[in-house]
C-alpha cells in the first residue's frame, strides 16, 4: 500500500490530474490541474468537465472519446483546452475509467500532460508549410519552374515549363539542361551564368531557348541555387516568366529601328540634307551639304538657313514657301542657292516638316539633290531663246524695212516713171505745137523729182547699210547749240522760245552725223509746221529709262498732226501732212532710219492746233 | 454716146493731172472736169454739195497716195458720207501701185468701182466714161 501512494504522490507532482464522476462532474484536482487551467480546487470541484472545453475539437471527436470512457475503456489522445483567462492550452490526456462490480465506470482518472509548446510548435509549422506550399502553387501558377541538381540534371518542370517547351515531364526529367538551349546566347553569357549561381549567387537575366519543335521562345529568368551547410549549392531552382512577345516586339522594333538607320544612311550618302529647328536655325547638316555649300559643320550648325539664300528667288516665292511648310505641309521645288565663295547652285527641294503632337512643326528635313547642270542648261536654253527672238525681231523689222523699201520703189519710183512715159507718149501723139511745148516742159520737173527720189532712197539705203558708222559719245547740250546757230534767223523771225532740259541725261553714245540730221530734222519740223496763231515754244527734254536708255522728247505748240488719220504714215517716205511749200515728206523717213539704224525706237504723240512731241529712244550702246 | 456732165480728178500729181484733162476733154465726152490735189479738199466739196445733185460728179478718179489726206483716207470718210448723197458716184482708183495688196484692199471696198493701175491709156478713160 506504500507503494501504491508513492506512486500517486509521483503521478501528483509529474501530471495534471482531475476525477469526476460517471456524469463528468469534477470532484478531485491537483494542483497542477489548478495551475494550467488557472482555476482554484473550489472553482473546479462540483463543475461540469465541459468547463475547460475549448470547442477546438468536433462534435464526433468528443463523442468517440465518451464512447470510449462509457466502455470502461482508456481513452488516450491530445486535447485543447480552455483556461479560466480564455487563453487555451493543449495536454497529452489519458483518461481512465474506474469499474463497479457491474464493470460500469463509476468515475474517470484524467490523466494530463503539458504539451501546449510541442503543439503551437507544430502549429507554426503547419502554417509554415502551408504557406509555402501556397507560394509553390502561386510559383507553379504563374511561373516557369525547373529544378536542376548541381550538375544541371533537371530533377523538376511544371506544367508551364513542359508546356512553353513542349516536353512533357518524363522528357525533362534526369536530362541535362541544355536540352532546351537554342544556341542563341554566346558561350561567355553562358560562362558567366554558370560562375554566378556556382558561387551560389541568384542569376537574372533574360534567355532564349528552343523548344521540342525546333521553335524558340524567350524568359526572363531568376536562377536560385540552393546550398548545403558548407555553402555549396546542391540544386538550382530557375523560374521563368515568357517574355517572348516583348522580345519580340523588341526585335521587330530593332529591325525597324536598323531599316530607319539603313534608310538614314542611304538618304546621307545620296542627297543633301539638312534639319532647322521651326525657326530656320540649322540643327543638322550632312557631308553631301557641307560639299555642295563649301562650308563646312560648325559653320553651319546655328546659323539661319538664309546663309545660303543666294537672292535670287523673288519674297513671294520665299513666302509661299514658308506659309506651305509652317502649315505643316510638304513643299517641294527648285531653289538656286548660294555657296561659301559665292558661287551658286541649283538644287530640287523637298522640305519636310516634322510635327509635334499639337500638330505644328518643331523642325523641318530639308532633302535636296544637284540639279545645277540641269538649270544651267535651262538657262542657257532660256538665254539662246531670247537671243534667237531678238535675233527675230531684227529679221522682222530688216523685213519690214525691205518692204518698205520695195513700196518705196513701187510708189514713188513708178509713178514719175509713168508720167514721163505718158508725157513722151503726149507729145509724139499731139499735133498741136503749144501743147506739145507745154507737156516738153512738164518732162524737166519730173526729172528732177524722179532724180531728188533717187538721191533719197540711196541715202538712204547708206544708212540701212552703214554698220560700219563712227559712233561717238555726244554731249547733246553741245550738239543742240550748234544745230540752233543754224536756226537763228528763223527762231528770231518767228519769235520761237526753245526751252531746254538735259539735267537727267547729256551724254548719249551714237554716230555724230546721225544725231546732226536727226536734231536738225525735228527742230526744222517744229518751227516750219509753227500754227500760224501763236509763236513757237519748243520743248527739248531728256529722260533715263529703267533699262539705261535715253529718251530724248522734242515738243511744239505747231499745227499737230491728226495721228488718227495719219498713225501709219508719219514715218514713211514722200508723206506730207501739211500744205507748206517746203513739205517733201523725206524728214521723218530718214530720221526713223536713222534711229532704227542704232536700234532706237521713233514715236510721235500730237493733236491737231495743239502741237506734236517726238519721242526716240536712244538703246543704251557701250562706249 | 453716153454723156457726162461732171468728172472728179483727186490728184496730187500735175502731170497726170494734165494730161488726163487733155485726154478727156479732146474725147468731147464730158462737160466739166474738176480736180482737187488730196483726198481733204475733194471730201469737203462734196459735204457742202451733197444736197447739190447738178454739182456732185458721176465719176471720180482717185489716187492712193497724196498729201493730207490720202485715197484709203478718203475712201473711209466717203463710205460714211456716201447714205447722205443724192446721186450714185462710181469711184475709179487711179494708182501707179502695182501692190496686190492695194488691189485687193481697193476690191472690198464696197463704193469702189475698179481699180486703175497707171498710166491710163486713151481707150481705157473713154471704155470707163462710155460704160456708165
Amino acid at each position: 500500500m506504500e507503494k501504491i501512494a508513492d506512486y500517486k504522490y509521483a503521478l501528483d507532482e509529474s501530471s495534471i490530474i482531475a476525477i469526476t464522476d460517471q456524469k463528468g462532474i469534477i470532484n478531485y484536482v491537483n494542483d497542477n490541474f489548478c495551475n494550467i487551467s488557472k482555476y482554484t480546487a473550489e472553482e473546479l470541484i462540483g463543475q461540469d468537465h465541459r468547463i475547460i472545453n475549448s470547442g477546438f475539437h468536433s462534435k464526433t471527436f468528443i463523442k468517440d472519446l465518451w464512447k470510449t470512457i462509457a466502455h470502461g475503456k482508456v481513452w488516450k489522445g491530445e486535447l485543447k483546452n480552455k483556461a479560466k483567462d480564455g487563453s487555451t492550452y493543449w495536454v497529452d490526456t489519458t483518461i481512465v475509467p474506474f469499474l463497479d462490480e457491474n464493470n460500469k465506470p463509476y468515475q474517470y482518472v484524467a490523466i494530463r500532460s503539458d504539451i501546449t509548446d510541442r503543439k503551437e510548435g507544430e502549429e507554426e509549422l503547419k502554417k509554415i508549410l502551408k504557406e509555402i506550399s501556397d507560394y509553390k502553387y502561386a510559383l507553379d501558377e504563374s511561373a516557369i519552374v525547373a529544378i536542376t541538381d548541381q550538375k544541371g540534371i533537371i530533377t523538376h518542370v511544371n506544367d508551364n515549363f513542359c508546356k512553353i517547351s513542349k516536353y512533357s515531364t518524363e522528357e525533362l526529367i534526369g536530362q541535362d539542361h541544355r536540352i532546351i538551349n537554342s544556341g542563341y546566347h554566346s558561350q561567355e553569357f553562358i560562362k558567366e551564368l554558370w560562375k554566378t549561381i556556382a558561387h551560389g549567387k541568384v542569376w537574372k537575366g533574360e534567355l532564349k531557348n528552343k523548344a521540342k519543335d525546333g521553335s524558340t521562345y524567350w524568359v526572363d529568368t531568376t536562377i536560385v541555387p540552393f546550398l548545403n551547410q558548407d555553402g555549396k549549392p546542391y540544386q538550382y531552382v530557375a523560374i521563368r516568366s515568357d517574355i517572348t512577345e516583348r522580345k519580340e516586339g523588341e526585335e521587330e522594333l530593332k529591325k525597324i529601328l536598323k531599316e530607319i538607320s539603313d534608310y538614314k544612311y542611304a538618304l546621307d550618302e545620296s542627297a543633301i540634307v539638312a534639319i532647322t529647328d521651326q525657326k530656320g536655325i540649322i540643327t543638322h547638316v550632312n557631308d553631301n551639304f557641307c560639299k555642295i555649300s563649301k562650308y563646312s559643320t560648325e559653320e553651319l550648325i546655328g546659323q539661319d538657313h538664309r546663309i545660303i539664300n543666294s537672292g535670287y528667288h523673288s519674297q513671294e516665292f520665299i513666302k509661299e514657301l514658308w506659309k506651305t511648310i509652317a502649315h505643316g505641309k510638304v513643299w517641294k521645288g527648285e531653289l538656286k542657292n548660294k555657296a561659301k565663295d559665292g558661287s551658286t547652285y541649283w538644287v530640287d527641294t523637298t522640305i519636310v516638316p516634322f510635327l509635334n503632337q499639337d500638330g505644328k512643326p518643331y523642325q523641318y528635313v530639308a532633302i535636296r539633290s544637284d540639279i545645277t547642270e540641269r538649270k544651267e542648261g535651262e538657262e542657257q536654253i532660256r538665254a539662246n531663246n531670247i537671243k534667237a527672238i531678238e535675233h527675230a525681231q531684227i529679221l522682222e523689222l530688216k523685213n519690214t524695212q525691205l518692204v518698205d523699201f520695195c513700196n518705196i520703189v513701187s510708189h514713188n519710183l513708178r509713178a514719175p516713171l509713168i508720167n514721163i512715159a505718158m508725157l513722151v507718149d503726149f507729145v509724139e501723139q499731139s499735133e498741136d505745137e503749144e501743147e506739145k511745148s507745154e507737156a516738153l516742159a512738164k518732162i524737166k520737173p519730173v526729172v528732177n523729182h524722179l532724180m531728188d527720189v533717187f538721191n533719197e532712197l540711196v541715202e538712204s539705203i547708206q544708212v540701212k547699210q552703214d554698220t560700219e558708222v563712227d559712233v561717238d559719245t555726244i554731249i547733246l547740250e553741245d550738239c543742240l547749240v550748234k544745230i540752233l546757230r543754224g536756226f537763228e534767223t528763223q527762231i528770231e523771225e518767228y519769235e520761237a522760245k526753245i526751252h531746254i532740259d538735259l539735267s537727267e541725261a547729256n551724254s548719249i553714245y551714237f554716230p555724230p552725223k546721225y544725231i546732226d540730221s536727226i536734231l536738225s530734222n525735228l527742230i526744222s519740223n517744229a518751227l516750219k509746221y509753227k500754227s500760224p496763231h501763236r509763236n513757237p515754244v519748243i520743248h527739248i527734254k531728256t529722260q533715263k529709262t529703267e533699262q539705261d536708255s535715253v529718251i530724248l522728247s522734242v515738243a511744239d505748240n505747231g499745227l499737230g498732226i491728226d495721228l488718227v488719220m495719219h498713225k501709219d504714215q508719219i514715218f514713211k517716205i514722200r508723206k506730207t501732212f501739211h500744205k507748206h511749200p517746203d513739205a517733201k515728206g523725206f524728214g521723218l523717213f530718214m530720221t526713223k532710219t536713222q534711229v532704227e539704224a542704232m536700234n532706237g525706237k521713233i514715236w510721235a504723240e500730237s493733236e491737231p492746233e495743239k502741237g506734236t512731241t517726238f519721242f526716240i529712244e536712244f538703246k543704251k550702246l557701250q562706249s | 454716146m453716153k454723156h457726162i456732165k461732171n468728172l472728179t480728178l483727186v490728184d496730187d500729181d500735175d502731170v497726170f493731172v494734165f494730161l488726163t484733162k487733155k485726154t478727156i476733154e479732146q474725147t468731147h465726152l464730158v462737160d466739166l472736169i474738176r480736180v482737187f490735189n488730196n483726198g481733204m479738199d475733194a471730201l469737203n466739196f462734196l459735204k457742202e454739195n451733197k444736197d447739190n445733185s447738178a454739182e456732185l460728179p458721176e465719176i471720180i478718179f482717185l489716187d492712193l497716195s497724196m498729201p493730207i489726206m490720202n485715197g484709203w483716207q478718203f475712201l473711209e470718210e466717203y463710205t460714211k458720207l456716201n447714205p447722205y448723197i443724192g446721186k450714185k458716184i462710181s469711184i475709179y482708183i487711179c494708182s501707179s501701185s502695182i501692190s496686190q495688196d492695194d488691189i485687193t484692199r481697193a476690191k472690198a471696198i464696197n463704193e469702189v468701182t475698179d481699180y486703175i493701175i497707171k498710166p491710163i491709156a486713151k481707150t481705157k478713160l473713154i471704155d470707163v466714161i462710155k460704160n456708165l
